[in-house]
């Protein structure tokens, strides 16, 4: 279930005040759930449509106890109880193993009270920029 | 105080347009120290850089993904 149980989630505008590494002028964003493909999730720009990226909950993946977002990092978008955020994973396609890959290291937080977001980088270098989603879904 | 180990000729990227780079030091690392507001982004420049390298590589394919999708969702059930 998406979005803090709201079964009826269809679509939500986030903005993202630093943009994202790699497209830092662009900051209102939103994200689409994919009812014929739950529980995956498209982000994209509203400025340029092109920016447009498949994302999923971290909770779906196996992986999860291992992101762990410090305090500092979650008070970058006010928030104060890590269960107040949204934290999802970028995907893309491993085109060697036909595989979607999940960078772990490098999540999409999001206070959904307030509708800002930021793309953290994790410390812990040990997370995958490549973890692959092969093993299938939470 | 944030703190950051880095080397001569490395650099630290600061939020979308600032870089802060060690010019010399004579052990070759030289710590940094970076006071800023807490929501002013802070990262070492090679992996700001990965992480840029990944997202533009995320961009989205329309024409593949119906089928990349559809795999995890019917392996799901």
């Amino acid at each position: 279930m998406l979005f803090g149980g709201d079964e009826h989630f269809q679509e939500v505008k986030i903005e993202f005040p630093f943009g994202l590494p790699g497209f830092e002028v662009f900051t209102h964003f939103k994200i689409s759930a994919l009812h014929d493909y739950e529980p995956f999730c498209v982000l994209q720009s509203e400025e340029e449509p092109a920016i447009s990226m498949l994302i999923i909950e971290v909770k779906f993946l196996a992986i999860q106890d291992k992101i762990v977002i410090p305090d500092k990092e979650l008070r970058k978008v006010n928030i104060h109880d890590e269960k107040d955020a949204l934290v999802f994973l970028i995907l893309k396609v491993n085109h060697k193993s036909h595989e979607l890959t999940a960078n772990t290291r490098a999540p999409l937080v999001i206070n959904l009270e307030t509708k800002k977001g930021f793309q953290a980088i994790l410390e812990d270098a040990t997370l995958p920029l490549e973890y692959s989603l092969a093993k299938g879904l939470n | 105080m944030l703190v950051l180990t880095r080397k001569s000729g490395e650099s630290i990227r600061i939020g979308n347009n600032i870089i802060i780079t060690v010019l010399e030091s004579p052990s070759g690392q030289t710590k940094i120290g970076v006071k800023a507001p807490l929501d002013i982004p802070i990262h070492r420049e090679e992996v700001y850089n990965r992480i840029q390298q990944e997202n533009k590589s995320a961009l989205l394919v329309h024409d593949e993904m119906s089928n990349m999708l559809a795999k995890y969702v019917r392996g799901k059930s």
